[in-house]
């Protein structure tokens, strides 16, 4: 962490396994963290199985540990394998997840544009037989051209003019 | 024996004063191995 220009190191003791793991790939000439991260220890060394020696003091193979040695690692190496294959899947599973769900919500709107357009046709389209409507009982009560009805309606509209004609109770 | 498993090793480090090794082999897989020889894995519940 940089504060100012100042390096701070973690708080490692308060990080967990996994972030810790993380940190020392990421930080391998950091000792200390090292340390930290082998000293928690599950078990603790008093209950943990320990494996023999692969050698001698001497520096002759001991053949039985080696062959016993093998098979935990492979073992541990099978299941580390297999622990990868669930994260690389889960990670797919995810990613499909997401993809489907930006797909969905790409095509949402979409759909949701089309509608909106075609309601907005709709709309304009009974705008324009309203004001073909008031224009045609414009000019069939008043007398006025039906090219002159047609704007007056459409005046009326635009203005939300209320009452609009009403002429007979008013006069 | 971890790379016939096709298990690159991360990192080694001697740590001088507990005269322990630290092996890091993989996400699961670490090992210390003890001044005497006798080594264990780190996290025995990841089995």
């Amino acid at each position: 962490m940089d504060f100012g220009g100042f390096w701070m190191k973690p708080n490692f003791e308060e990080m967990s396994r996994s972030e810790l793991k993380a940190y020392v790939l990421s930080h391998r000439d950091d000792d200390e963290a090292i340390r930290i991260f082998f000293g928690r220890r599950n078990p603790p060394d008093s209950k943990a199985t320990w494996y023999g020696p692969m050698t001698t003091p001497e520096g002759l193979p001991i053949e039985e540990n080696i062959r016993i040695a093998e098979e935990a690692i492979k073992q541990r190496v099978e299941i580390d394998r297999e622990k990868q294959q669930q994260r690389e899947k889960s990670q797919s599973e995810n990613l499909r997840h997401k993809l489907e769900q930006e797909i969905e919500e790409k095509l949402r709107a979409k759909i949701e544009l089309e509608v909106e357009a075609k309601l907005q046709q709709k709309l304009e389209q009974e705008i324009e037989d309203l004001i073909g409507a008031i224009a045609q009982f414009l000019a069939s009560t008043s007398g006025f051209s039906s090219r002159l009805a047609g704007s007056i309606a459409l005046l009326a509209i635009r203005a939300g003019i209320e009452d609009f004609g009403d002429f007979d109770d008013r006069n | 024996m971890f790379s016939s498993y096709y298990r690159d090793i991360q990192l080694f480090r001697f740590n001088a004063r507990t005269r322990e090794v630290y092996i890091f082999v993989s996400d699961e897989l670490q090992v210390i191995v003890s001044s005497n020889g006798l080594w264990r894995f780190l996290d025995e519940t990841e089995l």
